[in-house]
């Protein structure tokens, strides 16, 4: 992954936590590096190991980890750092994820080392939708649950999200519908 | 001056339908050739609102090229070039993009999408992602831009940690410096007192010695056997005094640079150690093998010191039982010579081992030879001085291996 996504968790703890907590998750997780840079290409493990540390530190499970740092990543990261881009995404929630399939396949032309997750609307009506989720990597449903609750605090919008297929119950992708409440 | 690209759409144009436009280039506008805007894309409508009928020179400048244009054959000039507008409305914007000449209706269409430098002016203009027609690069290019100042800002970032780290590396060195120089004047100062301390302590030990000798000898008949003991006693007390005190001295100097370098033969250096110890060599049967040591640039009598301990120590530590062998290598190695000494005799066991080079009253490992205690604590001295280091290989029973280096280039 890009070291954006590192960045972010380091972020996380140090806001939410302090700067000691973070070098004392660095240190549990084995990562020997304490400086990420935004575009370089790290390997995934580093993430794995730094959320697994983060877990293991502040005794949450690892899911728990991955939603809240979905939601950090909408609030802050992406209203930090992609600012514009975030605000020109759309008006609604509801505009917004049905612009997040093209939104989120232009990362590939910015970090062409990146195999980015790939994201499909469908069912769309005026009460909600389903959103598809296909991903090479293992074990981020959670971060998606979390970005989605993100969005919601966003745009200020109540939504109800229900897992209807999982790659974990033997489906290809992973489907979340999405009620407007 | 129609070019051959703009030929092309001539015909074409009039076929596409208005929906079709509007998807595609939905910033687009056309021109009559009355120069008056006739119609605009719903994104260049969400800019500048229902402009339609107003002159063109009331709603855009041409910023590149840079011309003033009033009639409509000027602008038909500029036709399959690339083309900077800028607004003349409330809200100011670049578009770039095409100016492509429809001569059956005789309009100018205008191609294109607005010019962002960053995200900030996309908020300004209030427009969305979905605004842009979808092979529009610009919002790509925004994204680019953004990721790229974020890298910017990462690798300021960098750049301040690396100096902050810099700076306190600078801080520990000169500390370290300031540390290693305090080091050095108290070792200086220690050995100082070392040799001054032994070296005044012996006379009067001497003093007490020869007075011994003179009681024990003046006294002897009225002295009972008891009282003779004690004599005994003490004089061997002052002995092992003395040969303690003439150690201290010898550590004390060891490492100290006295004459000058030569080359020395190693092997011509072995030869000599083994023909001044040759009694004791045959007495212990032991054979001593060398082959092609090599010759080292050094002062002789350190070096004479290192290799005479090591011998020592494998005749000493020879087994009865078996012919004792010491073998003697050297190699070449990383800038260093490698030297081995190896012996087939008792071998030393885990706490010898661990005590092996420190100055101890009674050192297990050189106890029970005719080594001084000091002689191994005081070889590793004048190696690590050389900037060499020793270490050693041993098993109980099995024999030692002791290896040291000198630098290759002194």
């Amino acid at each position: 992954m890009y070291g954006i996504v590192n960045k972010g968790i380091e972020e996380l703890i140090k806001a939410r936590f302090s700067e000691e907590k973070w070098n004392a998750i660095l240190l549990r997780s084995g990562v020997g590096i304490d400086f990420f840079i935004g575009s370089e290409s790290y390997d995934d493990d580093i993430t794995f190991k730094l959320a697994t540390a983060v877990s293991e530190e502040m005794n949450m499970t690892i899911d728990r980890v991955l939603i809240e740092f979905g939601k950090w990543w909408v609030l802050v990261t992406g209203r930090e750092k992609y600012n514009g881009l975030m605000k020109a995404g759309g008006k609604t929630l509801h505009e917004f994820i049905l612009n997040l399939p093209n939104f989120h396949d232009r990362i590939v032309l910015i970090y062409p080392k990146l195999t980015p997750p790939e994201f499909r609307v469908t069912n769309v009506n005026s009460g909600g939708l389903h959103l598809h989720y296909h991903s090479k990597r293992k074990g981020l449903q959670s971060f998606v649950y979390g970005l989605l609750l993100g969005l919601s605090t966003m745009f200020e919008t109540e939504i109800k999200i229900e897992l209807v297929a999982s790659r974990e119950w033997g489906n290809d992708h992973d489907e979340f519908k999405i009620e407007y409440v | 001056m129609m070019n051959l690209k703009s030929n092309m759409f001539k015909e074409s144009i009039t076929a596409v339908d208005k929906e079709f436009l509007n998807h595609l280039f939905p910033f687009h506008f056309t021109i009559n050739d009355q120069m008056v805007v006739e119609t605009i894309g719903p994104s260049l409508f969400k800019l500048i609102g229902n402009r339609v009928h107003l002159p063109f020179t009331a709603l855009f400048s041409f910023k590149r090229p840079e011309i003033s244009v009033k009639h409509f054959c000027e602008i038909a000039d500029f036709t399959g070039k690339l083309v900077i507008l800028t607004s003349n409305t409330d809200q100011k914007f670049l578009l770039r993009g095409e100016l492509i000449y429809v001569e059956k209706s005789s309009t100018i269409l205008f191609c294109g999408s607005p010019w962002f430098a960053n995200t900030e002016e996309l908020i300004e203009s209030k427009l969305e992602i979905n605004d842009f027609s979808i092979q529009d690069p610009m919002i790509d290019m925004l994204y680019l831009i953004q990721s790229k100042e974020i890298d910017y800002a990462d690798l300021q970032a960098l750049l301040k940690r690396t100096k902050q780290q810099k700076e306190e590396l600078q801080n520990a060195n000169a500390n370290l410096q300031k540390h290693a120089k305090i080091l050095a004047n108290s070792n200086a100062e220690l050995e100082r007192f070392a040799y001054a301390a032994s070296h005044d302590l012996q006379e009067p030990l001497r003093m007490i010695t020869s007075f011994l000798n003179l009681l024990e000898k003046k006294y002897q008949d009225t002295v009972d056997e008891s009282g003779k003991r004690y004599i005994e006693f003490a004089v061997n007390g002052a002995n092992r005094m003395r040969n303690m005190i003439v150690d201290l001295l010898e550590y004390s100097r060891a490492g100290r640079i006295n004459g000058i370098m030569e080359n020395v033969d190693i092997n011509t250096l072995v030869e000599e150690i083994i023909e001044e110890n040759k009694s004791l060599i045959d007495n212990k049967k032991v054979e001593i093998e060398y082959v092609n040591l090599p010759t080292l640039k050094n002062y002789r009598n350190p070096i004479t010191q290192v290799f005479k301990t090591l011998i020592d120590f494998g005749i000493n530590n020879a087994k009865i039982e078996v012919t004792s062998k010491i073998k003697i290598t050297c190699e070449n190695k990383n800038n260093f010579w490698v030297f081995c000494i190896k012996d087939n005799g008792k071998g030393l066991d885990s706490k010898q081992l661990r005590d092996l080079f420190l100055i101890l009253k009674a050192n297990p490992v050189t106890a029970d030879t005719e080594l001084s205690a000091y002689s191994l604590p005081i070889i590793k001295k004048i190696i690590e001085n050389q900037g060499g280091e020793i270490w050693v290989k041993s098993e109980l029973g099995i024999g030692s291996e002791f290896y040291f280096t000198i630098p290759l280039n002194r």
